[in-house]
């Protein structure tokens, strides 16, 4: 921006002060200079922003790739806890259903055992009746006694 | 006393004494046949109650009949040397 004429005026200096043409080339080169810096920086700039871009965008593939790895992980890991669960439940099932056919045939041979003993002692008392009659009043008679001596 | 025919069973002393302890006109035999469990507890409960009630008593008579028992023995015998 100069003015017409090829006079050039400094801001701060009087109105009257005219540059020269070796002034005005020496500020064209600085200015020129200066636009090449600028221009080196912008380069620089665009440079580090452009690898920075493909820094992140790595980083970011590798963070999909870690996350895609993690999530295979919790997969198969969910997978062997599922399995070991079953698993689990069949051994404890398998074993529940043992337990209780053990108690069921303990159960059935104390009732055949409490049937057979009850059976041996009527046919014990139709045989005897007096002789049990007596020693069941007897028995009674000295868990009486016994209490009633402990009771006073 | 007559003695027992052959093939018939001795006699039952112990039912001899229950028949002195219970009234004459129970018939127990059938009905301890008929229900030998529930009789044994009902014997057994009233034993029970006796020895409660006067078990001390019976105790005391019974060791004294035997001490009685054992004496007049022994006097038979020196009596008899």
């Amino acid at each position: 921006m100069y003015p017409a004429g090829g006079a050039l005026s400094r801001p701060g200096r009087g109105d009257g002060e005219v540059l020269g043409w070796g002034s005005r080339r020496k500020e064209v080169t600085m200015a020129s200079k200066e636009s090449k810096k600028v221009e080196e920086i912008v380069e620089k700039a665009s440079e580090a922003v452009e690898s920075a871009g493909a820094m992140a965008s790595e980083t970011l593939d590798q963070a999909r790739a870690k996350f895609a790895e993690v999530a295979d992980a919790a997969k198969r890991g969910s997978r062997q806890v599922l399995d070991a669960a079953d698993r689990a439940r069949g051994v404890a099932k398998e074993r529940a259903e043992v337990a209780v056919e053990r108690l069921k045939g303990g159960y059935d041979r104390a009732h055949t055992d409490f049937d057979k003993l009850r059976g041996n002692v009527e046919d014990y008392v139709r045989d005897n009746p007096g002789k049990s009659v007596l020693m069941a009043a007897g028995f009674g008679f000295l868990l009486g006694a016994v209490l009633r001596r402990r009771g006073d | 006393m007559s003695e027992p025919a052959a093939g018939a069973r001795p006699p039952d002393r112990a039912a001899e004494l229950v028949d002195e302890l219970i009234p004459a006109d129970v018939d127990w035999r059938p009905l301890v046949v008929r229900y030998p469990l529930l009789s044994l507890a009902v014997a057994a409960l009233g034993g029970f109650w006796l020895g409660r009630r006067r078990g001390a008593a019976i105790l005391a008579g019974v060791a004294t009949f035997a001490a009685d028992s054992v004496e007049s023995s022994v006097h038979r015998l020196l009596e008899a040397e």
